[in-house]
Parts: structure tokens; sequence; C-alpha cells
């Protein structure tokens, strides 16, 4: 179905307005605010789905205020079974008018096929327009302005799912979820939560029966633990006794057996006595018999000894005699080699005494060539040390030295101070002669000048004219007259002491002083260095090289040189040394000789000595004969004693010996040991009845039983329990499971349709559609998120791409009008243009009818039809 | 001649700790009950004594209370003699309960192999001095020397040639204790009423402690004419508590009516313990019967035992309609009933419920 045109009259103010024309895919009505396009929206749905009849308010306010015509409606639109117009006229005769397919229908029956061609419910006609429970799934096409933002669902009734749902189901070909699904979907939820938490976690019952199990098998453990410990303690006890009453019997058989090893103990130790003091008698035959047979060995070693020594004495008289002649050889060589040596020193003494004398003659050339020049330097000396006993003399006759000259400066710079202070109070006189006349008798010629300083009063005579009286200053000048004959003074008391007569004078001397003293100093420098011990030491130097020359006086004239000299006398001292080392060398062998020979006479002493000790000691020891005899009767006695000895230890050991006192210690081992044991386990035993008897009627088995009924009961009770939840689990699993995947079944066809509008205006995103097709909001990736978090714009654009989808759904093989009344206005200009691709793209298979007041942004709509409305004002 | 009264396995102390509540302290109860019905029977039969071949405790750690009731249980056999060997249960071990029981005077406990003499029969005790024996307890048994009397060995424990029935220390060669001219063996240990021979007989427990006992809940009166003579032994009923072990398969829906008429047709219910094995397959519909079934008759019975592993649910065309409801939902119970776990049969079943509980709420509100 879809519009083909559309009329009214008298419509809320609009006098008569149409939209004729209309594209079966994209139009376009533009026209400014109050120009009649909501109203034009809202005839439509008065056309199509209220019925004429009646006058209620909604009606009334169809009614313009100017207007005395009832409003009227014309709607052509096609069907499948060809176009159809329904025309009605509501409040003043009411009618509705239905042509089509050959037919005209009026009122009811016109209503009534009206509703057949829309596949409204069968309550719709009696509800009216405004009562969205009665136009099934037409809210969801046209969406008027200001519901642009409101999801499809609050559009989408009972009737309205449920042709959708139909529609789906034709196309997936099953049922989807209805009101007994979702309750007992509610109830597989609750019976779950019983026993689950959201994340399958144990909790309620489930939680509390089986922790009641785990407390109880617990409970269990430890009553059958405890029963246990008081069998075992039972057992243990029983065991105790039984090990005690075991003891007794070997008790008393150790005992017996300690009292026969007492016994046996006691004779063998009898025995043991015997054999011990025979033992101690046989040593002594032992130790006589080996004293005997040291003796006897002794002797014979010393018999021995001696012949040995003999011989030795022999070998070394005869080894001396061959060394006595070998040492007068050495001697006579030592001898020869004594007297090279005097010859070598004597030679070596001379040849040193040459050299000696070559020596002296070279220092006496020495010496006489130092004499000169030491004598010149004396001359030398001398001279200046006139010149500078000279000058000095000088400056000592000269009183003005730089102290005394300092003074007569000072005197001076005084005095010309004061002098200056004078001539600073004096009076200037000048005289300038117009004609010649005298001043002072002093002529001056006309045009000449002459001036005077006065510093005291004076009387100038001019000419014959008159007598000038001048008297400059007056105290003052006094005072300084005074100063200046007093520095005068001062300056001439000091020149005269020095006898200068003026300073000029003083400085000239003082000069002269200051030269004489530079000469002399430089006199003595050069004195200092002709004679830097003094002139004395100079001349002593001469002196001592004077008598030195003369000591050598008696020198022999036919020295050789010195290297001559030198080289006998190196001549002569290696001779000197062959000779030493000659004779050191006779010496030695000489001396080991004689060492050799000593040493063979002291041995020769020695052998004699011990070849003495040896006779002695022989001497001290019994004769051979003697010796053997006792010999022979000791042996005899010691054998005796060892057969006697050996019968006591048969006897000692028949007894038993060494091992009877073992096993003495033993049997008292023994004994000890189960003793012990018996009083241990006799005290094991007492305390294990102890503890038992303190057990005792503790009821520990009923308390086993009870906790084995209780560890049973919760056993059963937890499988119980288990079993109900892991039911209810898998119910709900298995459920949402099922319901989930119906629901992507279901959705999926929906998702397809709108898939492709989707990416155009939010590319990434996937429609999050709930139950009964309700939108939920967008999901990207991982992330959700709700309709409502969306933006103004976001939310109705998703509200019209889902509106078309459904309708595509709704529309199946044919065709239905979308109307989207001002729709679009939170949409921003780049998603706007996208939209009106989506539309475009729509158009091909639904009717799309825009209203807009915002001409210049559809302009890129590219709608089949535009109509463009007049603007009318609204009248009442 | 010689009359006496053969029991054995009187337990006491044992708890039934599987019955809760009432059920079980009335069980409990009922084995001092018991002792007391023994002791009436004893007088009945005319008896000379009562021999109890071991276990007269269910364990040595028995308390005080237990001891009690034992103590006022045997004062009813006053004056016959009571002669009470210690078994494996309740060896004579150093905290042996029979020798904490101080009951009285004609109560003998026999701790050792003393012989016993009543009247003129002479009772050999061979008690069994901890848990279990490695060697033959009737061991130490001496030959027969006196022809005039009547020579009776009372033991504890399993006979050789059923071992495989019964734990396997103490162990007794029964023909070896008759070969030393003994008249009877009393034996105690097998729960069962058994015979071994004309002279070797076990009485079993006279109230029976688990299903799989075999003629439990009697004593013996045992006469012996003369030395050498055959005993006759007359087993007596003496139990108060009915064990049923029943086993019931399912074919049809018919079954679960019978059975629910095999449960009325029961004689005291309160007495009677059932353990009952099913098996077959039931709708989810019958299932959901079964289940209320046992859950009114366990509350009638003693106790009941179901064991329902048998039983697999295999839903009819009426279930799979009910689950067939819509889409998911139907997927759903597709899903489980393609599982072939105990779980997804749980879970169906619990879908199965929900289905028909909101079918009804649907149509009541409808």
């Amino acid at each position: 179905m879809h519009l083909l045109a559309v009329e009214v009259w008298h419509w809320r103010g609009l006098e008569h307005h149409a939209l004729t024309d209309l594209s079966p895919h994209l139009n376009l009505v533009l026209g400014p605010n109050e120009s009649g396009k909501s109203r034009l929206f809202e005839a439509i749905r008065y056309a199509l789905f209220e019925p004429s009849k009646g006058a209620a308010q909604n009606k009334k306010d169809l009614q313009g205020w100017s207007a005395t015509e009832p409003p009227r409606v014309r709607v052509t639109f096609a069907t499948d079974a060809g176009p159809y117009t329904v025309t009605k006229q509501f409040l003043k005769s009411s009618e509705t008018l239905l042509e089509g397919n050959g037919e005209t229908l009026r009122q009811e029956e016109a209503e009534g096929r009206l509703r057949q061609l829309l596949a409204l419910p069968e309550s719709a006609g009696r509800s009216g327009a405004g009562q969205l429970e009665s136009l099934g799934s037409w809210p969801l096409l046209w969406l008027s302005q200001g519901d642009s933002r409101k999801p499809p669902q609050e559009h989408l009734t009972g009737a309205g799912r449920g042709r959708l749902q139909d529609a789906l189901a034709l196309e997936v070909g099953e049922a989807a979820t209805g009101e007994e699904g979702r309750r007992i979907h509610a109830r597989a939820r609750t019976e779950a939560e019983k026993y689950w938490t959201a994340t399958w976690k144990e909790t309620g019952e489930l939680r509390r029966v089986r922790e009641a199990a785990a407390a109880a098998d617990a409970a269990l453990e430890e009553a059958r633990e405890r029963r246990e410990a008081l069998h075992r303690t039972a057992a243990d006890l029983a065991a105790a006794r039984e090990r005690l009453a075991g003891l007794e019997p070997r008790l008393a058989r150790a005992r017996a057996e300690l009292r026969s090893a007492e016994e046996k103990e006691a004779a063998a130790r009898e025995a043991r006595r015997q054999l011990d003091l025979q033992e101690a008698r046989t040593r002594a035959e032992e130790q006589q018999l080996r004293h005997l047979r040291e003796q006897s060995g002794r002797r014979g070693a010393l018999a021995e000894e001696q012949e040995r020594l003999l011989a030795r004495q022999a070998e070394t008289h005869a080894g001396r005699m061959t060394l006595e002649g070998r040492l007068e050889q050495q001697r006579a060589a030592l001898r020869e080699a004594d007297q090279a040596l005097k010859e070598s020193e004597t030679a070596e003494r001379e040849s040193e005494t040459r050299l000696r004398l070559a020596r002296l003659a070279a220092r006496r050339r020495g010496l006489e060539s130092s004499r000169a020049e030491l004598a010149e330097r004396l001359a030398r000396a001398r001279t200046l040390q006139a010149e500078a006993t000279r000058l000095r003399g000088l400056v000592a006759a000269e009183s003005i030295d730089a102290v005394a000259l300092k003074g007569i400066n000072r005197a001076e710079a005084e005095m010309q101070a004061a002098h200056a202070r004078l001539l600073g109070a004096a009076a200037r006189v000048e005289v300038r002669a117009l004609r010649a006349f005298s001043v002072d008798g002093e002529s001056l010629d006309a045009g000449t000048e002459q001036s005077w300083t006065l510093t005291e009063p004076r009387v100038f005579r001019l000419g014959e004219l008159a007598e000038l009286r001048v008297e400059p200053g007056g105290d003052s000048l006094e005072a300084l007259r005074e100063s200046r004959r007093d520095a005068e003074q001062a300056l001439r008391s000091l020149l005269d002491r020095h006898g200068a007569e003026s300073p000029e004078q003083a400085r000239i001397r003082h000069e002269e002083r200051e030269r004489n003293e530079r000469d002399a100093a430089r006199a003595f420098d050069r004195l200092g260095l002709a004679a830097p011990d003094g002139v004395e030491a100079l001349e002593e130097s001469v002196q001592a090289a004077n008598t030195e020359l003369s000591r050598m006086e008696g020198l022999p004239g036919d020295l050789p040189g010195e290297a001559e000299a030198e080289q006998q006398a190196s001549t002569a001292r290696t001779a000197l040394e062959t000779a030493r080392a000659r004779r050191d060398a006779a010496r030695e062998s000489y001396t080991n000789a004689r060492l050799e020979s000593e040493t063979l006479g002291e041995r020769l002493e020695g052998l004699a000595r011990e070849s003495e000790r040896l006779a002695r000691q022989l001497g001290e020891l019994p004769g051979a004969q003697a010796l053997e005899a006792a010999l022979t009767a000791a042996e005899q006695a010691w054998r005796e004693s060892l057969a006697l000895r050996q019968g006591y230890r048969e006897a000692w050991e028949s007894l038993g010996g060494e091992q009877v006192a073992l096993e003495l210690d033993r049997a008292r081992q023994a004994l000890l040991r189960l003793e012990e044991e018996r009083i241990g386990a006799a005290r094991e035993a007492e305390r294990l009845d102890a503890v038992l008897r303190s057990r005792e009627g503790e009821a520990l088995h009923e308390a086993v039983q009870e906790a084995e009924a209780e560890a049973a009961r919760a056993g059963a009770e937890l499988e119980r329990v288990e079993r109900r939840a892991q039911a209810a689990r898998l119910l709900l699993e298995v459920l949402e499971s099922a319901l989930q995947e119906i629901q992507a079944r279901f959705t999926a066809p929906v998702m397809a349709r709108i898939r492709p509008y989707l990416r155009r205006i939010f590319p990434g995103s996937e429609l999050a559609l709930g139950e009964d097709l309700a939108l939920q909001g967008l999901r990207t990736g991982n992330t959700a998120e709700p309709f409502g978090m969306l933006s103004g714009g976001a939310q109705e654009q998703l509200a019209i791409l889902v509106r078309i989808g459904l309708a595509e759904l709704l529309a199946g093989e044919g065709r239905l009008p979308v109307i989207l009344d001002d729709a679009l206005i939170n949409t921003d200009p780049a998603r706007l243009q996208a939209m009106q691709a989506v539309l475009y793209q729509a158009a091909r298979g639904l009717q799309v009818i825009v209203f807009t007041c915002q001409e210049a942004d559809f302009d890129t709509l590219g709608a089949e039809r535009v109509i463009r409305l007049p603007l009318r004002p609204r009248g009442r | 001649m010689a009359r006496f009264l053969h029991t054995a396995d009187w337990q006491l102390g044992l708890k039934l700790n599987y019955l809760p509540g009432e059920a079980g302290a009335r069980a409990r109860a009922q084995r001092f009950e018991t002792v007391r019905r023994i002791a009436a029977v004893a007088r009945e039969q005319g008896v000379e004594c009562v021999v109890v071949a071991g276990d007269v405790f269910d364990d040595n750690a028995v308390g005080e209370e237990t001891l009690q009731q034992a103590r006022d249980a045997l004062e009813r056999f006053r004056p016959l003699p009571v002669l009470l060997l210690p078994g494996n249960h309740d060896a004579a071990t150093p905290d042996s309960a029979l020798a904490r029981l101080q009951a009285g005077d004609h109560v003998r406990v026999l701790l050792d192999d003393a012989p016993v003499r009543i009247g003129g029969t002479v009772f050999h005790p061979c008690p069994l001095r901890r848990r279990h024996e490695y060697e033959d307890p009737t061991l130490g048994l001496p030959p027969r020397s006196d022809e005039g009397t009547v020579r009776v060995a009372v033991a504890h424990g399993g006979v050789l040639d059923f071992a495989e029935e019964t734990e396997t220390p103490n162990l007794i060669d029964g023909r070896r204790v008759l070969e030393r001219g003994f008249d009877y063996l009393a034996l105690g240990d097998w729960h069962g009423t058994l015979r071994f021979g004309p002279r070797i007989w076990y009485p079993g427990t006279p109230e029976a402690t688990r299903f799989k006992e075999r003629d439990p809940g009697n004593v013996l009166v045992v006469e012996i004419p003369a030395p050498g003579a055959e005993p006759l032994v007359t087993p007596v009923a003496v139990a108060r508590t009915r064990w049923l072990r029943q086993h019931w398969a399912f074919h049809e829906s018919a079954d679960l009516d019978r059975l629910a008429a095999w449960f009325e047709g029961l004689d005291e219910r309160s007495w009677t313990l059932v353990e009952l094995t099913l098996e077959g397959e039931l709708s989810l519909a019958d299932r959901s019967r079964l289940d209320g079934l046992l859950e009114a008759q366990s509350g009638r019975l003693l106790h009941l035992r179901p064991e329902l592993a048998g039983i697999t649910e295999s839903p009819s065309e009426a279930d799979l309609a009910a689950l067939a409801a819509e889409g998911f939902l139907g997927a759903a119970a597709a899903a489980l009933r393609g599982r072939e776990t105990p779980a997804a049969r749980d879970a169906l079943r619990l879908l199965y419920r929900f289905l028909v509980e909101e079918g009804n709420g649907a149509s009541a509100r409808g």
C-alpha cells in the first residue's frame, strides 16, 4: 500500500490543501512553519484510522475558528487490489466514503473495508486515531514532529508487535517468545537464584546446606576420631598388660641366670688370682734370664769392639807416618814462597818510593808556578789596599755626610719657606720715570721703570723732590721677618759647623765625599778578589810556598816522569800480589797438612783411650765361663715357671676365663633392662587405665552415630539441594541459550535490513535489539551504548533506521508509506546528508514522504516528487 | 535335659542413624523393648537360662544412658540367669562396655573362658578379647572329660564355611568344637537366623539393623535332652520392626497404581521399613505422581528408602504437547531431552512443572 494523493478542506484552518501525484518512492513536502505540514500529516491519519462518526473533543478540534464548513479529508492510496479513495467528513454531516476496485462503500461498511485494507486490529475504529492500541503497526511507520527521538518500541503495541512477529515468523519460520515463555523464563530465573549468584557462585540454600554438610562431616570425623582414640587407648592398655604379664617369667629367668653367672664368676676369679701370682713369678724368672743374656751378649760385643779398635789404631798410625813426609815437603815450599814474597815486597816498596819522588818533583813545579802567581797577586793587593785606605781617609775627613746634607737641605728649605712667607707679606714698589730723575740716588731715565719688593719699611728718596716712605706689613711682617732670621741663623749655624760657606758648597762637598766612598768600596772589592782571605793570608801563602819549596830543594834530579813511575809501581804491585797469593796457597797447604797430621794424632789418642775403656769394661764383666753356667741354670728355671703358668691358665679358662665377667655383666644388664621394661609397662598401663577411666561413659559411640546421622542427613540434603540447584541452573542456562538463539534468529531479518543503513550512519556499530524487537541501543565492539545514553541526533537517526527496517519487514513483497514530519531536527548537516542517502535507498522498497521546513537542507534528497506548500495563515 | 534360650547381636546403642526424628527415637527405644520381649519369651518357654552370644552392645564406647537402659531391660530376666559374651563389637578390652555394665547378680559377663555351670549344663565361653582375633577363639576349648553333663560352647564370629559373608577375623572351626565333645555351639555375629548343622546355630539379631539381613528378628529356644543327644532348636520371632526390600518395575501407568495399592496393603506401616528399588520408564506426569506417592508414603512408614536410579523419564505425547509450548521453550525442552544426564532429566521435570503450573495459571486467569 502506498499513498497517491491527499486533499483537505477546512482542516484546522487550512482552507484547502492537496498533495497530489505522490510518488511511490521518495516525496519531499516543503513548507515553512505554519504552512500546514503537520495538519496534513494528521489529516492522513484521520482519513485512514479515525471513524468519521462522533463529536469527541479531538474531532471538534479539527474545526477551524472561522470555518463554517465541516473538516473533510480525502486520501487516495494504492493497494494490491488497485487504487482506493477514502473521503471522510467529520462533525457536521459526518460521512465515510470508500471508492475503489469498482465498488463504492459508505459509512460503517466503508470503515470496515478500510480497516481490512489497512490490516488494522478488529477493535480499531472504535478507539480512534489517537489510540495507539488500535493502530496496529502504523504508528511505527509514521513519525510526527516531536516524536523523532522516541525508540520504535514506544509506538509498537501488542497488535503492532504481533504483526511484526507474524511477519518475522513468516520469514524465519517459527514463533518468538510469548507471554508464557517470559513467565517461565522468569520462574526459571527465580528458581536458579535460590541457589546461585549471577556468576554461578553457590549461594542461598545450596551454600547453606553445603556448609552444613561440611560441618557435619567434620563433626563426624572428630567424633569417630574420639571414639577411635578410646579404642586405641583400650587396645594399648591391653597390649601393655599383656606385655607386663609376659615380662614376669622372663624376669624370673633373668634372675636365675644372674645368680648362676655370679657363682661362675667367683670361681673364675680365684683361678685368675692363682694365675696372676704364677705370672708374676714367671715374669721374675724371665727378667733374670734376660739380664744374663744381656751380659753375655755385651761381653761378646765388647770383645768384638776391642778387636776392631786395634785394627783401626794400626791403620791410623800408618796414615800418620805418610802424612808427616808430606808435611815436611810443604813446609819447604812455604819457606820458598815466603822468600819470594819478601823480594816482591822490597821491589814494590822501591817502586812506590820512586813514584812518590816523581810526584814530589811534579808538585815542586806546581808550587813554583803558584808562588809566582801569589807574589803578583800580593803586590796588586797591596796597591789596592793603599788606595782604598787613602780614599777612606778622605771620606772620614769630610763631615758632610748624607745626614748632615739632609739637615742643611732641610734648614735651607725652611729658610726659603720663611723667606717666601715674608715675601708674600711684602709690598711691591714700582716706579716709572716720566722724566729723568733719581731714586735713592740712582737715576732713572724717562720712560724707564724700576721696582722693589719691600719686606720692611723703607724710605725712598725721589730725587730732590721728596722722600717716600713705604712701610709694608705690620706686626705679622715682623714675626715673619723674625722667623726668616731664625731660619737663616739655623742654616748659617749648620754651614758653619761643617765649614761650608753655602748650601751649594755643602752639596758639592757631599757629592765629593760620596764619590770617594764609592771609589774606596770599589778598591776594597778588588782587594777582596785579589786576596779573599786578606793580604796577610796572601802573604802567609807566599811564605808557605817558599817554605815548601825550600824543603824540596834536596830532591834528586834523575827522577822519572810521574806516569812512568806509576807504571813501574803498578807492575811491582802486581808482582807482589802474585807472590803473596803463592805464599798464601803454600801456607794453606802446609796448614791443612799440619791439621790433618794433628787430627790423626788426636784420633790415635782417642783410639788408645777407647782401647783402655774397653779393657776396663771387659774387666768389670764376669768371666765367660761363669756367665755361660748361670745362663743355663736360669733358662731351666724359666721353662719350669712357664709350664706352671700354663696349668693355672688352663684352669682359669676352663672356668670361663674373661667371658665369665662379661656373662655376669650381660645377665645383670638383661635383668636391669627387663625390670626397667616392667616398670615402664606398668606405668604405661597405669596411665592408659587412668585415661580410659576418665573417658568411659562419654557415650562416644552414640556421639558417633548421632554425627553419622547428621552427616548422612546433611549429605542427603546437600545431594537433594545440589540436584535441584543443578537442575535449576541447567534449565535457566538452556532456556537462556534457546532464547538468545531464537532472538538472534528472530531479529536477524530486522538486523539484516537495518544493517546497510546503519553502516552508513554508524559505521562499525551493531544494533542491539532486545526482546520484542525493542531497540536497546548500539553495540560497538565490546561496548554497548544504551539508547537513552545516545545523543539526541543519534537517537532520532537510529529510531528512523529501525523504523525503516521494520517497515521493510512489514511491507514484505508490497510497499508501505513511511512518513517523517520534521523528524530530523536534531541531526547535524553531515549526518543529514547521510540520512538523505538512507531515505533515498529505503525509497526503493518503501514510499517515503518527508515533511520539512528546511528546504535548503534537503536539496540533495533526490526526491522524485517535491511539493511546496504555500504559507497560509492559521485560522481557527 | 538342658533347655536354654540362645540369642545374640542385640547391638544395644545402635542408633539406626538414617531414621530422623521421632521414627529414629522409636526404633532406638525398641531395641531395649525387644530385650524385654526376649525376657518374656524366656519365661514363656521355661528355659533355665539365657545365653547372649556376643555383641550385646554395638560398641564399647557406649555411654552411661545406654548401659542403664540395658541394666533396666536385663532386670526383666531376673531370676533367670543371663550369660553375656563379649563379641567383636563389645570385646573384652580394657574399655569393655560389658565390664562396665554392672547389671544385677543374675547377669554374668563372660569376660574370661571360665566354664559356667547352670543346672546340668556347662557353658564354655570363648570371649573375644579384642575386636579382631586372628586365632580361632574356640581353640582353647577343652575336650570332654565328663560324660554326664551337657556341654555348650558359646562363641562369636564367622564359621569358616561362610566366612565370605562376614568379617574375616574371629573365624571359628565349628566341626572341631563338636569333635571336642560339645553338644551345641551357640554362636553370634551373623544377623540372620542360620542353622549350620543340627548343633551349630546363629539366632540372628532380634531386631534387624540393615535391609540386607536375611531372616532376622528371632531367638532360639534350645533343648538338649541328654549329653550327646541332638539338640531341638526352635526359632521364636521377637522383632517389632519389619524390614522389607521391594523391587518394582514400571511398564505402564497402571503399575503406579499397583505400587500405591501395595503400600496400602502393608501391615503396621509405622513399624515397617521399606527399601524400594524402582526401575522403568515413566512419563513426566507419572514421574510427578510417583514423587507425590513416595512423599506421602515416606511419612506413613517407619522408613522409606526409594532407589530411583533405575527410573528414566520419557515424555509422553501429552508431556511433549505441554513442552512444545512456544519457540524457545520448545527448543530448551528439546535440548534437555537430548542430554542423557540426571541433571538434564531434573531440569526437564522442572520445566515441565513450570509449564503445567503456568498453563494452569493461564487457564485459571483465562
